[in-house]
């Protein structure tokens, strides 16, 4: 694909050409990597934020930016739509919808009128009329702008087309995008990719529980039963699979085990890789580019990530409390 | 129930018997309610044939039927959101508000027919585009008239677009301040022509002293130029309270913009006047007081419980009744007199 059409899905990652894409790409959301997923949460947390120079910051990034830039943007778009219906916070919802449509909108009214044209057609049957795009009011209705100046009372109508200038057009098609995130739903158990689910409660976090910054050397006698378990597999030769790997890491990262010796801890499972292995810990501790360091989840978290293993121990709801306290309580 | 009522209701089990009911379009879809004490008593009912919605009429006799305006996938199901809903149709009500002292006022239903008519010939077609055929008008056995839109596209217009639609009657949020600036000439479409027609017209119309240069005002008018108006706030408030619809109280736009509300089941029998609820073909030439009465000729004898100024029905002159009187009237003024509750079997 030529870099400029790269970019057009990047700019409108919602389209028809976006999605035709990533088919093509045979992008399944089911084995996305977890840098991918967690590009995806933060383009919803940027979106919290004060957006009001977000979309000219973005316009000027995609114009300038080449692959590997643009990819993130198209791919993060259909990520953060699911993990945005995933949250079923209604008001997270809008204020990310509401920014990716003032982007797009942004971008829209930079288009000519034919490209603007092109897209428009993709999701209302507009028709073109001298310096005016006719659309049915029922496409219009079901995705009107808030505005007084965009009340059907204040437009034009005729026999049942609503006369639109270009810049209410893209109005019109961003509003559009805006309705399609904030109406979207997701079954949780549709999500075979349990990454999503982690990310959503990032998105979500919850910071009731408190750890002391720093808990001192490591003591593998205050781990929690689902870290010990998940420790204890890993000495055997059996595959270990990702989500207990992924909370593990959390975990060794949280209670700053120094990372060679956390690497030593995976040596022992039959497709060891170290270069891998350090890769991915070194992520969890926050040492790569985007230094975010992922918290443990919480321990009904862990129940539904199904990798919880309670016992009677477990006094606390959280990982990192149960670790805290229990090593306070052996000195 | 009180014998009035039971009397009532035998007298729609005979009427049911005979004639039937008419299934609405999509019957399996739709929700049913009906009511003896109230409009509602019951409802998350439904049905899957005509026949079946017969034989509970004749069954049951309900005083008062009414059926969704939405189609659901499952629409006996409760509570509302597991019902599904699929689609609905758009619906308008006019309902005349009387204060006449007569049963039979056809003054104020005719008024609520006049602004029917007035929506379907100023805005549903012109504006919106709608086919005359996809619009169904009934009388809704009561006080006024329910205008159907049937045509897949209005099917699904969410709750937000139905209400943009009652704001865009009512003119709501219109900008005038854009018009007189300069933003509709005759040729505009929508409110801004509407406007621009209207004052025109009313110019052209009038013999007020301060339109003594007429042609010029008209000629500068037609281009858009409403200068000579300009702060004149009592003059486009005419012009608006003219044009808009008047769709009445708060409750009667709800029919249009609620999708979950239930409305008189055409072909059914209103409790509170013996009138059919039924499709009208030539709203012209309609008269409910003749056309909606169902019942028959033979006497049959009442006892008045208020007085009751002449009226008018099936095109004969009854009364006037004073309280207490016992008379002999045919027996469809009977069940409208008793319905109406100002009499009793005798």
């Amino acid at each position: 694909m030529a870099l400029e059409d790269l970019r057009f899905c990047a700019k409108y990652p919602f389209t028809k050409e976006a999605r035709e894409y990533l088919d093509f790409l045979k992008i399944n959301l089911d084995n996305l990597d977890d840098a991918t997923i967690e590009y995806g949460a933060k383009r919803i947390t940027e979106s919290l934020g004060d957006f009001s120079k977000y979309a000219r910051e973005k316009f000027e990034q995609i114009r300038t930016s080449k692959e590997p830039y643009l990819m993130n943007e198209l791919i993060s778009y259909p990520v953060s739509k699911i993990l945005t219906a995933l949250t079923e916070d209604r008001s997270l919802k809008k204020k990310f919808a509401k920014a990716e449509a003032q982007k797009v909108y942004y971008f829209l009214q930079l288009e000519n009128e034919d490209s603007l044209y092109n897209i428009a057609k993709q999701f209302f049957h507009p028709q073109k009329e001298k310096d005016w795009f006719l659309i049915p009011f029922q496409e219009y209705l079901n995705n009107m702008p808030e505005e007084k100046e965009y009340a059907l009372v204040n437009l034009e109508i005729e026999d049942g087309r609503i006369r639109l200038d270009k810049e209410k057009l893209a109005k019109l098609v961003s509003q559009y995008l805006y309705q399609s995130i904030v109406t979207a739903k997701i079954d949780k158990r549709d999500i075979k990719n349990k990454m999503f689910l982690y990310f959503v409660d990032e998105i979500k976090k919850d910071r009731r529980y408190a750890v002391p910054e720093d808990l001192g050397k490591v003591e593998f006698e205050a781990f929690p039963p689902c870290m010990r378990k998940i420790y204890h597999e890993l000495q055997s030769e059996e595959k270990v699979s990702h989500m207990p790997r992924f909370v593990f890491s959390t975990f060794l990262a949280s209670i700053k085990m120094p990372i060679e010796e956390a690497v030593s801890l995976f040596k022992n499972q039959s497709n060891f890789n170290e270069k891998k292995t350090r890769y991915y810990l070194e992520h969890s501790y926050g040492l790569k580019s985007n230094k975010t360091k992922y918290s443990v989840p919480t321990c009904s978290k862990m129940e539904s990530y199904g990798v919880c293993c309670r016992d009677n121990t477990c006094r606390w709801n959280h990982p990192m409390t149960y670790y805290a306290k229990t090593k306070k309580a052996r000195k | 129930m009180n014998p009035a009522a039971e009397f009532v209701r035998k007298k729609f089990r005979e009427y049911y018997q005979k004639k039937g009911v008419i299934a609405p379009e999509g019957i399996e879809k739709r929700e049913f309610g009906f009511g003896n004490d109230k409009k509602i008593d019951y409802r998350h009912l439904s049905f899957t044939k005509e026949e079946e919605l017969k034989n509970y009429f004749v069954t049951n006799s309900p005083l008062y039927a009414s059926f969704s305006s939405a189609y659901y996938e499952f629409p006996g199901a409760q509570p509302m959101p597991k019902k599904n809903i699929l689609a609905a149709d758009l619906i308008f009500e006019f309902d005349a508000e009387c204060h006449h002292d007569s049963l039979t006022c056809s003054e104020c239903l005719d008024k609520a027919k006049h602004d029917t008519q007035r929506l379907i010939d100023d805005f549903l077609i012109p504006d919106f585009g709608f086919d005359r055929k996809d619009i169904k008008i009934t009388f809704s056995g009561s006080r006024g008239y329910h205008l159907y839109v049937v045509n897949e596209e209005v099917r699904h217009l969410n709750g937000d677009a139905r209400r943009a639609i009652v704001d865009y009657l009512q003119a709501k949020n219109l900008d005038i301040k854009s018009i007189i600036r300069g933003g509709a000439t005759l040729k505009s479409k929508g409110w801004r022509g509407r406007l621009a027609k209207a004052a025109y017209e009313y110019v052209r119309a009038s013999n007020e002293k301060k339109f003594t240069e007429k042609e010029e005002i008209l000629k500068k008018m037609a281009e858009g130029n409403y200068d000579l108006f300009r702060g004149a706030h009592s003059f486009w408030d005419k012009m608006l309270n003219e044009q808009i619809i008047h769709l009445g109280s708060a409750i009667d736009q709800s029919v249009t913009i609620d999708i979950s509300r239930l409305i008189r089941l055409p072909s059914t029998l209103h409790g509170g006047s013996s009138l059919l609820c039924k499709y009208v073909d030539n709203l012209d030439e309609f008269n409910p007081f003749r056309d909606a009465v169902v019942f028959y000729n033979p006497p049959m004898k009442i006892k008045f419980t208020k007085d009751v100024s002449e009226m008018v029905l099936k095109e004969q002159t009854l009364g006037p009744f004073k309280a207490g009187e016992e008379k002999n009237v045919p027996e469809y003024a009977a069940l409208y007199l008793i319905c109406k509750e100002v009499a009793l079997p005798a």
